[in-house]
C-alpha cells in the first residue's frame, strides 16, 4: 500500500467516521486538516514539540510520583499500618528551643501498662563514621531490640542478626545494610571484619538483606547495633537522662486499636512529663498511617509543582502553535479565497484552522503520552517499581492539548476567516 | 457600435440583472474608481464575454458579480435576489448554491485528487459523502476524466487541470458559471479545446460569462460586452451560427 494509498484510506475512515456520527461537518474539516498537516511533516511535528514535550513531562510525573507513592506505602505495609513512632522531638515548633524527652522506661511502661500493645521497640539513632582500613561510610547507625526485628521483619543476607547475649553484654557487634557493606569492602563477605564505629572498634556480625532503591534515601544505608551498647558508647555527653532514646517504634495487635491506643499514649506520657494544656508536647507521635498521609501530601504537592512546569512548556507550545498557524494561514491565503468563492462560509473557514490546530496538538499529545511513558518505563525499571499510567491522566493530556490546540488556532482561524474572497484570491 | 442590440425577448425575466454599478478602491490617499455606473442584463441560457485590456475594470466587474466583493454603490439581482444587502454567510451559500467558478490559475487545491477537487462544493453544500462521490464522478466523466479521478493535479497537464476546474463548476448544478481568462495559462491548442467544452455546455443550456481580453477566445461567446475604464463601452449580440 502505498503513502498516498494509506492517506485516503485514513481520510475515507475518518470521513465516515464523521458521518456515522452524523457530523460530516467536523468530518469535512478533519479531513481537511489531516491533508494540510501531512502535507508538512517536518513542519507540524516541530510545532507540535513543546505540546509533545508538554504531554510527556506530565505522563512522566504522574507515573513517577504514583511510583513514588506506591514505595512509600510499599515500605510502610512491610512494617504494618498498625503501628505509631514516637520520636524524641518537640511536637512543633518550640519556644526556647526546649529539647525533646523519651527514655527507654517510657516505653517499657507503655509497652506494660497499655493493653494491645504487640511490641515496643525503643532505638537510638547516631550519624556516625564507619571506618574500615581506609575506606568509610556516613551512616545512621541504629541502636536497637529484639522488638526492632519483630516489627519490621529485618533478615540477613549473610551472618546473623543481634542476640540477647549482644543486648545483655553490650556487645560491640554491628549488623550492616548492602550499602554500607559496599562501601567499606567492596565485592568483600563484610561478615567477622571489623569496623571503628566513631573510633569504637566493632566486628560485623550480619549483612543485611537488602531491600530496594527509592528516590530519597537508601534504606541499605544502614547499620544495626545493640541499643545497650549505644545507650553505653554514643549516647552524646549531657543527655538528660542515662537511657534517652530518639525514637520508639510502638506496634499494636489490631489496627483497630490504634487510635485509643495513640490517647493512651499521649496521656501517660502527658501525665508523667506535665505537659500543661498550652504546652507543646516534648515528643511526637506519628502514626504510619499519618506518615503515609504525610509523605503522600508532600508528593502530591511536588507532582503540583513539576506540573506547574509542565504547563509552561505547553503554553510556550501553543505560542508556536499560534505562531505556524498564522504562517499558515498567509500561506493558503488563496486556497481560503478560493473555498470561500466555492461556497465555505467564515464559520467554515474559522472552524478548518481551529481543527486543524486542534487536531496538530492531538497529535502532539498522543505522541507525547508515548514518549512520556516510554521514559517513564525506563525510569520505573531502573527504580524497580512497577510502571503504570491511570487513565485520567491519559484522558486529561489529550483534553488539554485539544484545548491548547483550540486556543492557539483560534486567533489565526479568525484571522483567516475575515478575509475577503476577492482579495484572498489575488494573493500569491 | 450598437449598445442596445442585445434585446431578449420582454416576456423572459433576466436570470442577472446589474444597475448602477460602482467600485472604487482607495489606495493610499487615492481613491481609484474601477467600476463606474454599469449596468446591462443577462437571461439564461447566455454565453457572454466580457472584453477590455487589463485595468479596464473588467476583472473587478467579475468579483462584483460573482459575489466575491461588494459594490460601493449599485444593484447585483440573480434569480430576482438582491445580492448586496446578503451578509458574508449567505452570500457564500448563494456563491455556493447558483454559481460556478473558473480561473485562469485553474486554483485546484494540491494536496488533493482530482475527484477529491471537484467534490469540494459538495463538502459545502453539505452533501453526504457518498453522493458527493458519485456527484462529482459524474461531473469528471462529462469533461471526459473519468480516468484521471484519483490524481493529483501535479499529475495532469495545464488542460487537464483546467477541466477539472470545469467539473468543478458545474458539480453544484449552478445557474451561472463565471470564468476569469480561462484559458489564459493554456496552449492556442488546449484553449480552444476547453472553448469547445464551454460551448457544448452552453449548448446543453448553461449560461457563461467569460472575462477575457484574447479576441479568439471573446469571439466563441454569442455576446460580447466591451469594457474600458470602469465603463460599458460596447454591447453586442453575435450572429449564431
Amino acid at each position: 500500500m502505498s503513502r498516498a494509498d494509506f492517506n485516503r484510506s485514513v481520510l475515507e475512515f475518518l470521513a465516515r467516521l464523521g458521518e456515522v456520527f452524523s457530523a460530516p461537518h467536523l468530518a469535512m474539516n478533519i479531513s481537511i486538516a489531516y491533508i494540510a498537516i501531512q502535507l508538512q511533516v517536518l513542519r507540524s511535528t516541530l510545532t507540535t514539540l513543546g505540546v509533545i514535550v508538554g504531554v510527556s513531562s506530565m505522563i512522566l510525573i504522574a507515573t513517577i510520583g504514583e511510583g513514588a507513592k506506591w514505595k512509600i506505602e510499599q515500605s510502610v505495609n512491610m512494617m504494618g499500618s498498625n503501628m505509631v513512632i514516637l520520636s524524641a522531638a518537640p511536637d512543633g515548633n518550640p519556644a526556647g528551643g526546649a529539647a525533646g524527652r523519651l527514655t527507654v522506661r517510657d516505653v517499657d511502661q507503655i509497652a506494660t501498662k497499655l493493653p494491645g500493645i504487640l511490641h515496643a521497640a525503643p532505638q537510638i539513632m547516631v550519624y556516625s563514621s564507619l571506618v574500615a582500613g581506609n575506606a568509610n561510610s556516613r551512616t545512621n547507625v541504629v541502636g536497637i531490640t529484639d522488638d526492632y526485628f519483630a516489627i519490621t521483619k529485618a533478615e540477613v543476607a549473610r551472618g546473623r542478626l543481634l542476640s540477647d547475649a549482644d543486648q545483655r553484654l553490650k556487645a560491640r557487634s554491628i549488623v550492616v545494610g548492602a550499602t554500607v557493606a559496599r562501601r567499606l569492602f567492596g565485592s568483600d563477605d563484610p561478615v567477622g571484619r571489623s569496623v571503628r564505629v566513631n573510633g569504637v572498634p566493632f566486628e560485623i556480625v550480619g549483612l543485611l538483606a537488602g531491600k530496594g532503591k527509592s528516590l530519597s534515601s537508601d534504606p541499605d544505608d544502614t547499620a544495626l547495633i545493640p541499643l545497650s551498647t549505644a545507650m553505653q558508647r554514643m549516647r552524646a555527653a549531657g543527655a538528660r537522662a542515662h537511657d534517652a532514646i530518639d525514637l520508639a517504634f510502638i506496634q499494636f495487635g489490631q489496627e483497630a486499636a490504634i487510635e485509643k491506643g495513640e490517647e493512651a499514649i499521649l496521656s501517660l506520657l502527658r501525665e508523667k512529663y506535665r505537659v500543661g494544656e498550652n504546652d507543646i508536647d516534648p515528643f511526637t507521635l506519628t502514626s504510619t498511617k499519618e506518615f503515609v498521609a504525610q509523605s503522600l501530601s508532600i508528593i502530591t504537592a511536588i507532582q503540583l509543582g513539576l506540573v506547574a512546569i509542565a504547563s509552561i512548556s505547553l503554553l510556550v507550545g501553543s505560542i508556536g502553535i499560534t505562531n505556524i498557524m498564522l504562517v499558515s494561514v498567509s500561506e493558503r491565503t488563496r486556497e481560503i479565497g478560493l473555498r470561500m468563492a466555492l461556497g465555505a462560509r467564515p464559520v467554515d473557514i474559522r472552524n478548518q484552522f481551529v481543527v486543524e490546530a486542534a487536531l496538530l496538538c492531538l497529535i502532539g499529545g498522543v505522541l507525547g503520552i508515548v514518549f512520556g511513558s516510554l521514559f517513564a518505563i525506563l525510569v520505573s525499571n531502573a527504580l524497580e517499581w512497577p510502571f503504570s499510567v491511570d487513565f485520567p491522566i491519559l484522558v486529561i493530556s489529550l483534553v488539554t492539548s485539544v484545548a491548547v490546540g483550540v486556543l492557539a488556532g483560534a486567533y489565526p482561524a479568525i484571522r483567516a476567516s475575515r478575509l475577503t474572497p476577492v482579495e484572498a484570491l489575488r494573493h500569491d | 457600435m450598437n449598445i442596445e442590440s442585445h434585446q431578449q425577448p420582454p416576456d423572459r425575466a433576466p436570470l442577472l440583472k446589474v444597475e448602477d454599478l460602482h467600485k472604487i478602491f482607495r489606495v493610499g490617499d487615492q481613491d481609484i474608481h474601477a467600476v463606474r455606473g454599469v449596468s446591462f442584463s443577462i437571461h439564461a441560457g447566455e454565453f457572454i464575454a466580457i472584453k477590455g485590456a487589463s485595468g479596464s475594470g473588467k476583472s473587478t466587474l467579475l468579483g462584483l458579480i460573482g459575489g466575491l466583493d461588494r459594490p460601493s454603490d449599485g444593484r447585483i439581482m440573480i434569480n430576482g435576489r438582491e445580492m448586496s444587502t446578503m451578509s458574508a454567510a449567505e452570500l457564500a451559500q448563494f456563491r455556493n448554491a447558483r454559481l460556478g467558478f473558473i480561473f485562469q490559475q485553474f486554483n485546484l487545491l494540491a494536496g488533493m485528487t482530482a475527484l477529491e477537487n471537484v467534490e469540494l462544493p459538495l463538502l459545502y453544500a453539505r452533501v453526504p459523502l457518498l453522493e458527493r462521490r458519485q456527484q462529482a464522478m459524474a461531473v469528471l466523466d462529462r469533461v471526459g476524466l473519468a480516468d484521471r479521478a484519483a490524481h493529483r493535479p501535479a499529475q495532469l497537464s495545464g488542460g487537464q487541470q483546467q477541466r477539472v476546474a470545469v467539473a468543478r463548476s458545474l458539480v453544484n448544478k449552478p445557474s451561472l458559471i463565471i470564468a476569469d481568462e480561462p484559458t489564459g495559462a493554456l496552449d492556442s491548442q488546449t484553449a480552444s479545446a476547453l472553448m469547445a467544452l464551454l460551448t457544448d455546455l452552453n449548448d446543453e443550456g448553461m449560461t457563461i460569462i467569460i472575462v477575457t481580453h484574447d479576441d479568439a477566445v471573446a469571439a466563441t461567446a454569442h455576446r460580447q460586452i466591451f469594457v474600458k475604464d470602469g465603463q460599458i463601452i460596447s454591447d453586442h449580440v453575435h450572429e449564431q451560427s
